[in-house]
């Protein structure tokens, strides 16, 4: 049985620097036995507990992530690609492929 | 099948900071890439006909009098583990792998509209980088070639991609190498802080 956190907001301790402390909110996340073992080990031997290792590990890549995938939303991008294309638009006539072995080299350097 | 492939252009490109590092997806003047010809298919291509089933290997003066060196101005700087970015190693390795952009005019052979919606397997679409200059282009994959990092400097980038873009060029390369598309959230979940533009 998985050990379920909170899934309502909760107030946490206030943190230092702010006026109304901290509202700890959660996605529901549940441990399975074995994550929960290990997790309650790292904390036992160094004292960190999961959400500061969250906090110190995951949850960076969680905001590179997002500002990643926001900026590709606003630039246009359609972000669920999560298939292989079924059709290439890959076209070689006999021209073009004879072209390859009878072109000359060229090598322009830009503007 | 989807509608939008790549970033919008004017999203395309991150503004390019003299002091930002050399990074993956850089366009640089002068990028140019190769094909090496086996001699005797130039020879059967010269004479109309196919080439021999079991052709003699070229001795290396004729190989090196064969390869087709391929330019149009420009080229971009793909994904290499030594050289992810000038920060990383890519300081201490002389390997850079690049792919000339050529532009999408007349004489491109490729159909345009396909290749600004991602839909030809072995091009990267590139819109122009400045305002002036009447067409994009586009990065042939097929002559991505292996180049010393000294023909790369700061001096001859000419623009540099944004992150959206970077993510675009990822997926095509996963595409056009393995066949595969690009886990979107596995790779912005594993990107973290580099890209010169992250924070």
């Amino acid at each position: 049985m998985g050990v379920k956190t909170p899934t309502k907001p909760v107030e946490d301790t206030p943190v230092e620097d702010t006026a109304k402390g901290r509202v700890a909110r959660t996605k529901g996340v549940s441990l399975l036995p074995a994550e929960y073992e290990d997790a309650s080990t790292v904390e036992e031997l160094t004292g960190v507990g999961f959400s500061e290792v969250y906090r110190r590990y995951f949850a960076p890549q969680m905001r590179a992530a997002a500002d990643l995938l926001r900026e590709a939303q606003d630039a246009g991008m359609e972000l669920d690609r999560g298939v292989l294309r079924d059709t290439w638009d890959v076209h070689m006539t006999g021209d073009e492929l004879a072209s390859v072995y009878t072109s000359e080299s060229e090598l322009l350097l830009g503007d | 099948m989807t509608d939008r492939f790549y970033p919008k252009a004017s999203r395309y490109f991150a503004r390019l900071d003299p002091e930002r590092p050399i990074f993956q997806g850089d366009i640089f003047r002068g990028g140019f890439g190769a094909f090496w010809r086996h001699p005797e298919a130039v020879r059967s291509a010269l004479a109309g006909s196919t080439p021999p089933a079991s052709p003699p290997f070229p001795g290396l003066d004729e190989l090196r009098s064969h390869v087709l060196v391929r330019g149009q101005g420009y080229g971009i700087l793909l994904p290499q583990p030594c050289e992810f970015s000038e920060q990383e190693k890519g300081a201490l390795h002389p390997y850079r792998l690049v792919a000339p952009l050529f532009p999408l005019n007349a004489q491109s052979g490729v159909d345009h509209e396909l290749v600004r919606a991602g839909r030809v397997g072995h091009t990267l679409w590139v819109p122009r980088w400045t305002g002036r200059g009447p067409q994009d282009y586009f990065a042939d994959l097929r002559l991505t070639a292996s180049v010393d990092s000294t023909f790369l400097t700061r001096d001859t980038r000419v623009a540099a991609l944004s992150r959206a873009a970077w993510l675009a060029m990822a997926d095509r390369l996963s595409r056009y190498f393995i066949g595969i598309p690009l886990d979107v959230n596995a790779f912005s979940l594993g990107q973290g802080s580099l890209h010169p533009d992250s924070t």
